[in-house]
């Protein structure tokens, strides 16, 4: 595999897991908070997130031999397996497996749920630059970030589709105490963010003297212009639509569609800079 | 939507060049010019790593696997037996799992005279 396929196969599987993983993890949180199931847009992110977990770890197996047949190894196997890209496998298919159980109904099912989550999340402690820093405080605010991610991410899809379908007044209630609550997850998402780049690059000048520096800069652009909309969702759309403003809906509808696009940016960046450039030193 | 992905496909292939390589120094030195075969092919690298596969490329052309015994542990510093090397240009291809999961690959050549 030639060294363009293969930064541009890590991205596309890298992007398969933030997209798939952490949306999986905020559909269970909408459903936990706004009592709304999305079935299918959980199986969906799911599925994404598996097929990006193996895809990554057969792309790191072939990678260590230049081959496909890396994917046979045993030794390589094992030596993936044994460190961190295997602990980020089992606690990502173990986590997707208790995320799963949200589907059906037993008892402990919450806890069943809660477990998957954490595992997911603590899965991204296993590889990465964060992995490396030397900073008690790096991962809970990797851990916090990442909540906050998923909480936004995952309220994305189900409040598009209730723009589109549902009545102004029923989808404003829903949008409104979404809201109220990003008042508090959004700052500490923005928050924990900025700290772990300052962990990262060590200085305000790395952000323009460094690749991996200007990458991070475009990624800061991109969540500027998510507020923007969050912004405009909050304080127009939303109060227009508790007033039965039916166009409001449609302009909802637009201002999420856009955030998500701002999303996949996002993660794309993200994608790249944790795959493919180096940190600055 | 296309510009967006056209923008973002330019920036992935135009950073491979910028891929994690945390190799600090090697012995010969990229480029070196030798008018001896090296006795030894040294690696330093600026982090952990766990060498996966090391070789030499003789003349863009023949493979040779480097004997890799002494290297089964995460480590900075490395160094293999360089058997008697004919004339030629040399290309050393390295490949290795980083302490933080990355996979991380390389190359650098020299010519023995």
């Amino acid at each position: 595999m030639t060294s363009g396929l293969w930064d541009i196969s890590a991205v596309a599987a890298k992007l398969l897991i933030y997209a798939g993983l952490l949306g999986a993890i905020g559909a269970v949180f909408f459903d936990a908070v706004f009592d709304r199931k999305h079935p299918r847009l959980l199986f969906g992110c799911l599925l994404s997130g598996l097929f990006g977990t193996i895809l990554s770890f057969s792309l790191n197996a072939m990678a260590l031999t230049g081959s496909v047949a890396g994917l046979t190894d045993p030794f390589i196997l094992s030596l993936l397996w044994g460190g961190p890209v295997g602990w980020a496998l089992a606690l990502r298919l173990v986590g997707c497996f208790f995320l799963l159980t949200s589907l059906t109904r037993f008892r402990g099912q919450k806890i069943s749920v809660g477990l998957g989550c954490i595992c997911i999340l603590a899965s991204f402690f296993q590889v990465g630059h964060v992995s490396t820093l030397e900073y008690v405080t790096a991962k809970p605010a990797l851990f916090l970030h990442l909540l906050g991610v998923t909480f936004w991410l995952g309220a994305l899809w189900p409040l598009y589709h209730m723009a589109c379908t549902c009545p102004p007044i029923q989808t404003s209630v829903i949008a409104h105490r979404f809201g109220q609550i990003a008042m508090i997850v959004v700052p500490l998402l923005l928050f924990m963010g900025g700290f772990l780049a300052w962990l990262i690059l060590g200085s305000f000048d790395a952000l323009f003297n460094s690749a991996y520096g200007r990458a991070l800069a475009l990624k800061i652009a991109f969540v500027v212009a998510l507020l923007i909309l969050a912004t405009l969702n909050k304080l127009r759309f939303v109060p227009k639509l508790r007033a039965g403003d039916q166009n409001a809906a449609t302009q909802l509808a637009m201002t999420i569609r856009w955030e998500a696009l701002a999303f996949a940016a996002i993660f794309l960046l993200t994608a790249i800079f944790t795959s493919i450039l180096s940190l600055p030193h | 939507m296309k510009i967006f992905l056209s923008l973002a496909l330019c920036l992935i292939l135009a950073t491979p060049i910028l891929a994690h390589s945390p190799l600090r120094h090697t012995t010969p030195e990229d480029g070196e010019r030798l008018s001896m075969p090296p006795e030894e092919i040294v690696m330093k690298f600026g982090s952990d790593i766990r060498l996966t596969l090391v070789q030499l490329v003789y003349q863009n052309d023949t493979a040779i696997p480097l004997d890799m015994s002494g290297a089964t542990e995460f480590a900075t510093n490395f160094s293999f037996p360089a058997n008697t090397l004919n004339a030629g240009l040399y290309v050393v291809e390295w490949r290795g799992l980083g302490a933080d999961g990355h996979i991380l690959d390389g190359a650098f050549e020299f010519t023995v005279e």
